[in-house]
């Protein structure tokens, strides 16, 4: 009997929609950035169009900003997900834990957010809204910060938690954020995994990281990094199998190094349950 | 633990990413926050750089990365973004550049811009349903002529005074040597899109004075006849045979 495996998907960028169109590479499904089509037509949403009959698709969005201190650039930007959402049914929709527009100006980041009870209670009225206007659950995800707010009142994961009790929203584990804040903050990337209750995480991402001299970067433009893989082996080992992300957005490389990163994140997961006992109740 | 609003500690960061003199550290944990604070404010200028590259090719080639990446940084906070679509950011870039002092010097840039910002909406415009000229074929003469048409969804009529459509295309992949001025000179323009690639074309007075009727709305026979009031070289045959192998045209909605 062969061990699950988690599918294994990659991030759909435009340097690579040639190598899809004419060869359809083996991968197991694809993530696009929601706002990459957000256009009535053209090249970008062909592409998609034709490569959905293939590959299973996820959508992750990236300028929502749940957390911001105005709802005026929300109901449009909704909309146009919602109609992205309703024409392809991608088998996933996540969006980031953060901020980024106050009245008046959209900052266009995802901006890390105080983590306190009244940002919670903002931003689960804020999933609740998308996930009534999409119909269906959306998965939120941890995000690497380079600052802490004095005034936080729980860790990430613990306000993750909480989100995911009242909203009954899912959780993006990115592994990579979570790696990348325990160098930043000195937080704990174990205990952040122990503190998401089973059942609570959807969908894994890895990517790789910068260390500079004032702080890790999150810049998605290399491998996923030796202690990553090793953190992404202990959330297989709580969660199960969950379907996993290779990102890689900036100097963007041939396909065949996101499939490779795919290939060992497919294969430290098999390891990993393979050595974990089998739990039955 | 008392219950500390948060919007004052978002304005602060915004106030923040905008004024270094305003970086809020104190709000944050740990002695290194103003530096770390930095890195959210050049996320900021990246961002803005690479938005408005994406839609201003030709315009960042004609300047350099340095001076548009100071460029994105001076219109960014000038010019507010309004969506979380960062694709959104360049539509204010036209009417800033006409009042930016630092590119005065280089009077056809707000026209450059208005054709990449039209080249950007056409790119992401609706796919269309274009006549055929077999559509068209079974039709009399006094029909045809009486026929109502409309221009595509990614389709833009441009009159500009600067010979933007030229430089743009010799900043194309493929062309020799890139202009490095527009000349300044009555420079209608058309902008569409047959399928998934973007086509700019220069336009004679006639052709130009005819699809510019045609949108007005106007019956095809009289487009083309202002087309010919407009220029007498005009060949109304000619031009709606390359309308119609462009996919310029549609049955209006």
């Amino acid at each position: 009997m062969t061990t699950p495996s988690p599918s294994c998907g990659i991030g759909l960028r435009a340097p690579h929609y040639r190598e899809f169109l004419e060869h359809r590479p083996a991968v197991d499904w694809l993530e696009v950035h929601s706002e990459n089509y957000f256009g009535a037509g053209g090249w970008d949403l062909h592409v998609l169009e034709t490569l959905r009959p293939d590959y299973p698709l996820s959508f992750h969005g990236v300028g929502l900003g749940l957390g911001s201190s105005t709802e005026e650039f929300l109901a449009g930007h909704l909309a146009r997900l919602k109609s992205l959402v309703d024409r392809f049914q991608p088998a996933l929709v996540s969006e980031h834990l953060c901020w980024a527009a106050l009245p008046g100006r959209h900052f266009n980041d995802l901006l890390p957010l105080p983590l306190t009870e009244k940002a919670l209670e903002r931003m689960a009225h804020r999933v609740d809204r998308v996930q009534t206007a999409l119909g269906r659950t959306i998965l939120m995800e941890n995000v690497s910060t380079h600052l802490r707010f004095r005034a936080d009142q729980m860790s990430e994961a613990d306000f993750l938690a909480a989100l995911a009790r009242r909203t009954g929203c899912g959780v993006l584990l990115d592994i990579n954020n979570l790696y990348v804040n325990q160098l930043n903050h000195g937080e704990d990337a174990l205990a952040a995994l122990s503190a998401l209750p089973l059942g609570a995480p959807a969908e894994i991402h890895l990517a790789g990281h910068l260390v500079t001299p004032d702080s890790v970067i999150d810049h998605h433009g290399d491998r996923v990094a030796p202690a990553v893989w090793q953190l992404y082996a202990q959330a297989v080992a709580r969660f199960g199998p969950l379907p996993t992300l290779i990102e890689w957005d900036t100097d963007i490389p041939a396909l065949a190094v996101l499939q490779d990163e795919a290939a060992q994140a497919r294969a430290i997961a098999r390891q990993t349950l393979a050595e974990r006992k089998p739990c039955h109740a | 633990m008392p219950e500390a609003p948060i919007d004052p500690l978002l304005a602060a960061f915004g106030a923040g990413l905008l004024d270094p003199a305003a970086t809020p550290a104190d709000i944050f944990h740990g002695p290194g926050a103003a530096a770390r604070f930095a890195l959210y404010r050049g996320n900021l200028t990246a961002h803005w750089q690479r938005g408005l590259a994406g839609a201003f090719p030709v315009l960042c080639q004609q300047v350099g990365d340095e001076f548009f990446r100071d460029l994105a940084r001076a219109y960014g906070r000038q010019v507010p973004s309004a969506s979380g679509d960062l694709d959104q950011l360049g539509a204010g870039l036209a009417d800033f550049l006409r009042d930016f002092p630092p590119v005065a010097a280089y009077p056809w840039f707000p026209a450059l811009a208005r054709l990449e910002w039209a080249v950007h909406q056409a790119a992401r415009a609706a796919d269309g349903v274009p006549v055929r000229a077999t559509d068209l074929a079974r039709l009399g003469a006094e029909q045809l002529d009486t026929l109502s048409l409309a221009l595509g969804p990614a389709t833009a009529l441009l009159a500009e005074d600067w010979t933007v459509a030229r430089l743009w295309l010799t900043h194309q992949p493929g062309s020799a040597s890139p202009l490095a001025a527009a000349i300044r000179r009555p420079s209608p323009i058309l902008v569409h899109r047959p399928r998934w690639r973007v086509e700019v074309r220069p336009l004679g007075q006639g052709e130009f004075a005819a699809l510019t009727a045609l949108t007005s709305p106007a019956p095809l026979g009289a487009a083309l006849e202002r087309g010919l009031e407009a220029d007498a070289r005009f060949d109304p045959g000619a031009a709606l045979a390359r309308w119609l192998t462009d996919r310029l045209l549609e049955h209006p909605s």
